[in-house]
């Protein structure tokens, strides 16, 4: 077996309480690495097709990345992937923390779950040793007091537990995968799915070291990149170790790149008050920073609000989406409150970005009169208003009253309420964009509309590229200078960047340095022992995204489903702030991109050609 | 004419120069191009951010009176500018040892399957 592998992984199926080992053969994770990629591939070759994605068929897998645990820098990631009940598409979330590192260390590359338990159950895996547990008792507890229950029931502090709090035991369809009392699996409702298997937690405790191939070789590429990010590294390589994401917020605004007023607007006119949530405004409640495993940014923190009305104690410091969500997109300039509604969404375990832009989805249908103070459980739900933010916030997380209509997504929320709400739901299928507006960044739009998880702003394929700044990912990839409001020639760009990410993913590497001068091939190939090149690298991730998108044909999804929300692409222009004036050609960037993916701009499907150059011909070639 | 610039920094930048806004003296209306290698010659710290050659080059972006401002667009009196960080990576020199095997992607020969 190749080094960054423990070589199996554990299947739990939860309706007949059997757990099993497998062992995978090398080949599979060299043509998927791992995290997601292996999750897609069991997926694809193992569940039919169009399952309940609440039901006991959907394949729930918790899977590491190759270099997770391996000692490279800032790779301590893992996925969570399966059939997203939020979108009905191909699901997956990353995380951060330790869990990845420890369920290698006990033994496991991967965790897959099946089937639906009787009653509530929680996964342990000590040492190799797996079991299931009565998980009765913890249910309806939040995440940080399942979290510590668990701990104390296994008598060990330092077990790494992945958890749902109650938000994924009620079905949440923006419910999180929660890790670490901060850390959240946010995206694409998987803690629903977790909820809906009555899977409360997955505990790890393991010693065993990660196999690496070539140690010397992944010191000096460690060194070699630590030195580079010192000397070289972007303004946003300074920033994080300071503020963490929450340094960009002010900055991001300004930029243009931060939804105001439920996306209607944009730039530092349009909501002057972003200094209170933004910078020194934020840490300065900040206690102590914290790392992920084996990551030298550290731009956690925990924070303490200890009075005034929003106390929070010993709860996370909120990131740049989450400030952005509940700030700017709600017009909302009070910091306490927003540390409060990012500890509550932390608490019953829910995605911060879906959950601030049904806030502000909801103030928008009050203003319009769609939603009444009746409805509305009596709140006042003005822009700016924090109290009703806050109370509106913890309605949806406890699915009571009007957060009850509300807990489901915007998507949800407006065919509930009717009355022409849909106009102000801002999805791309079903799922909240994050807050990087595609006004700016018009390949962030392809990425909303055309990555198998739609609307992940951390899919931004080459968003980057169009700042300017680099033209390609890493060293070794060399692409052509794209210019910001280009329509046409971006699609070979786009996939370039769009399939090293595959690999950035399923590789455990954070997203934060991944692009920083990171030679991501070479630290594959130190850990691994392949002659892992740049060309393999680029095939590989197109292999995985490419298998991701089939998922999602297979489901009988079609391109023309995705659709980028008018105020996204600027139908009409803003006619103030960065990107006034500014309508982009999302149709041409889409249609650039299915063509340089070999995939057909009208079904979706994959060429039968590519199929085979992918190796995907077996697995996938039915669809075409 | 001669007049003032009042420039407001984000961070990192208002930590490299310790303040939050900087003002300069210019002849005006001036370059946001030119402003950029003013800012560079008079706080040194922030010259390989601000220089499109240095080694965080190309890493900002000016904002004038909330629009985005190309190189040579011009900068009047009484203009709200600030200095924005462009918040994404990329590479604009390898890290890798010279002679590493550099792999090109042309899409006019067929993209990275050619």
């Amino acid at each position: 077996m190749a080094g960054g592998f423990m070589g199996k992984i554990l299947w739990a199926d939860l309706t007949s309480g059997k757990l099993w080992d497998e062992t995978l053969p090398e080949q599979m994770y060299r043509r998927y690495i791992g995290g997601y990629g292996i999750a897609a591939a069991l997926a694809y070759e193992r569940q039919r097709a169009k399952v309940d994605a609440l039901g006991p068929e959907n394949l729930l897998t918790f899977a590491t990345g190759l270099l997770t645990g391996s000692g490279a820098p800032s790779a301590c990631r893992f996925a969570v992937a399966g059939k997203s009940p939020l979108t009905g598409t191909w699901g997956d979330a990353s995380c951060g923390g330790y869990f990845g590192a420890e369920l290698k260390g006990a033994g496991y590359d991967a965790v897959v779950v099946q089937g639906t338990a009787a009653h509530p159950v929680y996964l342990s895996i000590v040492e190799g040793k797996a079991s299931l547990r009565d998980a009765r008792a913890l249910w309806g507890l939040d995440v940080t007091a399942t979290e510590d229950a668990v701990q104390a029931e296994l008598g060990d502090p330092e077990a790494r537990v992945v958890l749902v709090g109650p938000a994924g035991e009620q079905r949440s369809l923006i419910a999180a995968v929660m890790h670490d009392d901060g850390r959240a699996a946010g995206r694409s409702g998987l803690g629903a799915v977790m909820g809906a298997k009555r899977l409360k937690a997955i505990a790890v405790r393991g010693t065993r070291p990660v196999p690496v191939a070539d140690k010397r070789r992944l010191t000096e590429l460690r060194n070699a990149f630590l030195q580079f990010v010192k000397e070289s590294g972007p303004p946003i390589s300074k920033i994080l170790p300071q503020y963490g994401t929450a340094g960009n917020v002010a900055n991001n605004l300004t930029l243009g790149a931060s939804g105001v007023r439920n996306w209607a607007l944009a730039g530092r006119e349009a909501f002057p008050e972003v200094e209170q949530i933004t910078g020194d405004n934020v840490i300065k409640y900040q206690l102590r920073r914290y790392a992920c495993e084996k990551c030298s940014i550290a731009c956690g923190g925990i924070f303490d609000v200890p009075e005034g009305p929003y106390p929070v104690r010993l709860g996370h410091k909120p990131e740049y989406e989450t400030l952005a969500g509940f700030g700017t997109l709600c017009l909302n300039a009070n910091v306490e409150s927003i540390v409060k509604a990012n500890e509550l969404c932390n608490l019953y375990g829910v995605d911060t970005i879906s959950a601030s832009t049904v806030v502000a989805f909801a103030l928008e249908c009050y203003e319009h009169g769609i939603l009444t103070r009746e409805q509305a459980d009596g709140l006042e739900l003005t822009w700016g208003n924090h109290q009703a933010l806050v109370a509106l916030t913890e309605k949806i997380c406890r699915r009571e009253g009007i957060g009850d209509v509300l807990a489901d997504g915007v998507k949800v929320a407006a065919e509930r309420i009717g009355r022409g709400a849909e106009r102000f739901a801002i999805h791309i299928h079903g799922q909240e964009p994050g807050y990087h507006d595609a006004k700016l960044c018009p390949s962030r739009g392809t990425a909303y509309v055309a990555d198998p998880t739609p609307g992940r702003h951390t899919a931004g394929g080459a968003a980057t590229a169009e700042f300017g700044r680099a033209t390609a990912p890493q060293p070794g990839i060399d692409l052509p200078k794209i210019e910001r409001y280009q329509y046409t020639g971006k699609g070979e760009v786009q996939a370039a960047w769009s399939n090293h990410k595959q690999i950035v993913e399923t590789s455990g590497l954070c997203l934060m340095p991944a692009n920083w001068g990171y030679r991501l091939d070479e630290f594959i190939a130190a850990v691994s022992g392949w002659d892992f090149t740049v060309a393999e690298m680029l095939l590989t991730g197109e292999r995985i995204q490419t298998l991701r998108h089939a998922f999602n044909v297979r489901e009988g999804l079609r391109p023309a489903d995705f659709k980028l929300p008018d105020r996204l692409i600027g139908k009409p222009p803003l006619t103030s702030g960065p990107t006034a004036g500014v309508t982009i050609d999302i149709d041409t960037l889409v249609r650039e991109y299915y063509q340089a993916m070999a995939w057909d701009v009208e079904t979706g499907v994959p060429s039968r050609d590519r199929l085979q150059k992918l190796g995907l011909g077996e697995l996938v070639g039915n669809l075409a | 004419m001669q007049g003032e610039i009042t420039v407001t920094l984000y961070s990192p930048f208002r930590d490299l120069v310790g303040c939050r806004q900087v003002s300069l003296s210019a002849a005006l209306p001036l370059q946001a191009g030119a402003l950029l290698r003013l800012l560079g010659e008079r706080f040194p710290k922030l010259a390989p951010y601000v220089s499109p050659t240095g080694e965080g080059g190309a890493a900002v972006m000016l904002i004038v009176n909330d629009r985005m401002a190309g190189p040579e667009d011009l900068i009047q009196p009484g203009d709200e500018v600030f200095l924005c960080a462009q918040i994404c990576g990329g590479c604009r020199r390898a890290m890798g040892k010279p002679g590493d095997q550099e792999w090109r992607m042309h899409a006019a020969r067929g993209g990275w399957h050619a």
